[in-house]
């Protein structure tokens, strides 16, 4: 049995990959992190106890002993108070309680998947949740270990050393220095995409800054997202300098004239430094972005373990989710040993 | 004042398409596409990868003006760019992949139809089927396409489109909130309406009302550019696939199972087999291979990788390859005849 | 359309010298600007929120679709 990790919601790929398994004569089970709370019903006996969980009527035993392999797609918590008040008062220290209780709700989910996760520490997994806790500092360092360039980076807390990296590299751009967040405020989305900053913007700084992070900026001539899939490659170059819009950030989707994308092969070295930088961050999967320069380099960004595929796969026709199906076939056989499918 | 020693590419899901008269670029990202004379086609196919200079010196420097116009179309369109390192850029793979065993399939529905829908459904199911048309021929309930809706509440098809004759019942403040109830219904046609009317939910969902009249299956197979598709699904499909029939199957009025409820040929009634035995048929997958390429007239068309074929209604009933009889379009003086 | 709340203006003075520079070129997207999703109940062993859309090509070809 493959066990598929994932979302209740907005999950095609899932869906896709779910078929091919099912093309594949593979039985497989999928459980949903809202499943662990939101709507489910299910209990487990610890040490040693198997998962009994019952979903729309059917129950479902969840034995470590029966998956041989487990596919971490995603997983998202849904809590079951989450459509609840959980106080109903707006004084400020029982605003800061309901804040903590949240909290509090959210680590004992989180400590709940970290057994479920453990108890099937045996199976052939693609992609370890461990993965979610890479840190994109670090990863840069990795990155330049392993030979790729990276851009230059400053963080820190003065205006001073701001203004002299700019005056260094003419552009720069700012980020957050983990995962970007949309946060939800009326009827818009406010999201942290990365964004070119001004002399007139830096004028305006205080002189000790929240620890931010900044960036040279790259002349593009195009970006290049790469799937690392076990082992495998799959590239597609973004055409975002077209459009005034994607200039800078090709998430600022154009959905009238979306830019161009199209596969792409990485030359060899590229692809055997990003191999070595997988290998070194004990990754299997990830999605990468990179881009080329208007000078021929090719500079590495970032990587996204548990990156969406789908928008690679789809447009360069490359089948990924079949891909993904047979890698984890491969794995309910044979585990975690690195046979060719 | 033009670099000759630059390469032009075209984006890769840009893909050109040789016609007898004229040529197409199929731009399968956005959607569209666009047409161009045979000569660009040849220097697009023929002489890709060489430098502008290249180029120039293959056509004995005769054509130089047109051929610096023609890049100036190709990248005021976007559908190119100037490449220095064309190695990288690979041509998009056409295979087309599906894991379902059905990806689609037409219900046929009349006034005397007994069909057993829970069974069918189950069945379209289990073969993994994504898209299901219904076609009512005669005026049907609200209730009906409700029960009928409900049974499918929970399957895996992804899109069912109902054609439903016009009835007082068929009212849009009926049918809207049909709509919006079952999201897998991408749309409801209402034919034998009094007046064409057209609407489109925020949803993407699609309420239409047509005059036109539909009493049989006799009223499919048309050929009509409003049809044609341009994305990378039916594109790829068709470069080895019938892109109607491939992975299709039918249950006609009287509950026949076949490729397509136009076609004579029966795979057995699904009140005594099922939709599984008659796929296993050795011959059912036959049709399933006539790609464009192999069909008289359609192999000189510009539109033939996205245009859907038919092979009920075509110009030499003996003629398994012969062009389809609906359609108007002659590749060879690019023009449609008025009908 | 209103002109949207900038998350950043609505911070305090105080504030908006102590989060990151980043803060400074947060972007509203109307969520509404999103195209609504069809998702629909399924078997929850495999999806409760189940993403339909319209088949890739017409399935039969009997009334030509309208261009909206």
């Amino acid at each position: 049995m493959i066990l598929v990790l994932s979302q209740s919601s907005h999950e095609l790929t899932t869906e896709e990959v779910m078929d091919w398994l099912e093309d594949l004569g593979l039985p497989c089970l999928r459980l949903n992190g809202e499943d662990l709370d939101a709507d489910s019903s299910w209990s487990a006996r610890v040490p040693g106890g198997d998962f009994e969980i019952t979903l729309d009527g059917r129950t479902l035993k969840l034995a470590a002993g029966d998956i041989q392999a487990v596919w971490f797609r995603r997983w998202a918590h849904g809590r079951r108070d989450q459509p609840v008040e959980l106080i109903l008062d707006d004084s400020r220290e029982r605003q800061e309680a309901q804040r903590e209780i949240s909290s509090h709700l959210d680590q004992e989910m989180a400590r709940l998947s970290g057994y479920l996760f453990s108890q099937l520490h045996d199976a052939a997994w693609l992609s370890r949740p461990s993965i979610t806790r890479l840190n994109k500092l670090e990863v840069l360092e990795e990155a330049a270990r392993a030979g790729l360039e990276v851009p230059a980076t400053l963080i820190t807390t003065r205006k001073k050393h701001l203004e002299e990296f700019m005056r260094t590299h003419g552009g720069i751009i700012t980020k957050s220095i983990g995962e970007s967040r949309a946060l939800h405020l009326g009827d818009y989305f406010h999201t942290m995409l990365t964004a070119e900053i001004g002399t007139d913007l830096i004028a305006q700084l205080p002189e000790d800054l929240f620890p931010s992070l900044f960036q040279e900026k790259l002349d593009k001539r195009y970006e290049i997202r790469a799937f690392y899939l076990a082992g495998e490659l799959y590239s597609m170059a973004i055409f975002s300098q077209i459009d005034d819009q994607t200039r800078v950030d090709f998430r600022h989707y154009n959905n009238v004239k979306p830019n161009r994308v199209v596969p792409f092969k990485l030359p060899a070295d590229i692809a055997d430094r990003i191999s070595r930088l997988m290998g070194a961050l004990e990754l299997e999967t990830g999605s990468l972005d990179l881009v080329k320069t208007t000078d021929g380099r090719y500079v590495f960004l970032e990587v996204n373990p548990v990156g969406q595929f789908g928008m690679v796969s789809k447009p360069c026709n490359y089948h990924l989710e079949q891909r993904v199906a047979e890698i984890l076939a491969r794995k309910a056989r044979h585990g975690n040993s690195p046979q060719p499918v | 004042m033009q670099d000759k020693s630059r390469i032009f590419m075209l984006f890769a899901c840009c893909i050109p398409v040789l016609g007898a008269r004229r040529s197409t670029i199929c731009d399968l990202q956005r959607q569209t596409f666009r047409f161009i004379p045979n000569g660009l086609h040849e220097i697009l196919t023929e002489h890709r990868g060489k430098t502008v200079a290249g180029i120039e010196a293959a056509y004995g420097h005769e054509y130089d003006a047109e051929i610096a116009e023609y890049f100036e179309f190709l990248i005021a369109h976007e559908l190119g760019f100037w490449c220095d390192d064309p190695d990288c850029f690979p041509e998009i793979d056409l295979t087309w992949k599906a894991p379902e065993r059905i990806t689609n399939a037409i219900l046929d529905v009349d006034a005397e139809s007994r069909h057993d829908f829970d069974k069918i459904l189950r069945e379209l199911d289990d073969l993994g089927c994504k898209a299901l048309q219904i076609r009512f021929y005669d005026a049907v309930g609200l209730a009906e396409l409700e029960r009928v809706l409900e049974l499918a509440r929970y399957g895996r098809l992804r899109s069912i489109d109902l054609l439903v004759r016009y009835s007082e019942e068929m009212a849009e403040v009926d049918l809207e909130p049909l709509l919006r109830k079952h999201g897998r219904l991408s749309s409801i046609v209402v034919h034998s309406a009094p007046e064409d009317r057209l609407k489109r939910l925020p949803s993407g969902a699609l309420l239409s009302y047509r005059t036109k009249s539909v009493d049989s299956p006799h009223c499919c197979g048309e050929v009509h550019p409003r049809y044609f598709v341009t994305n990378i699904g039916c594109f790829s499909e068709a470069q080895k696939h019938n892109t109607c029939l491939n992975k299709k199957i039918s249950v006609d009025t009287r509950g026949e199972i076949k490729n397509c409820p136009s076609l004579a040929r029966s795979f057995g009634n699904i009140r005594t087999t099922s939709l599984h035995n008659a796929l296993a048929h050795r011959d059912f997958r036959e049709l399933w291979s006539i790609n464009k390429d192999r069909i008289d007239v359609c192999r000189d068309c510009e539109f033939r990788y996205v245009c859907t074929d038919c092979r009920a209604y075509i110009a030499e009933p003996q003629n398994l390859y012969s062009k389809p009889s609906k359609c108007t379009y002659d590749p060879y003086t690019a023009a449609w005849r008025s009908a | 359309m209103e002109t949207p709340p900038n998350l950043f203006e609505i911070l305090t003075e105080d504030a908006k010298d102590r989060v990151p520079v980043a803060y400074r070129a947060v972007e509203p997207i109307p969520i509404a600007g999103a195209p609504e999703l069809r998702l629909v109940e399924s078997r929850s062993y495999r999806a409760r929120g189940y993403f339909c859309k319209a088949f890739y090509k017409p399935v039969s070809k009997c009334v030509a679709p309208e261009p909206d």
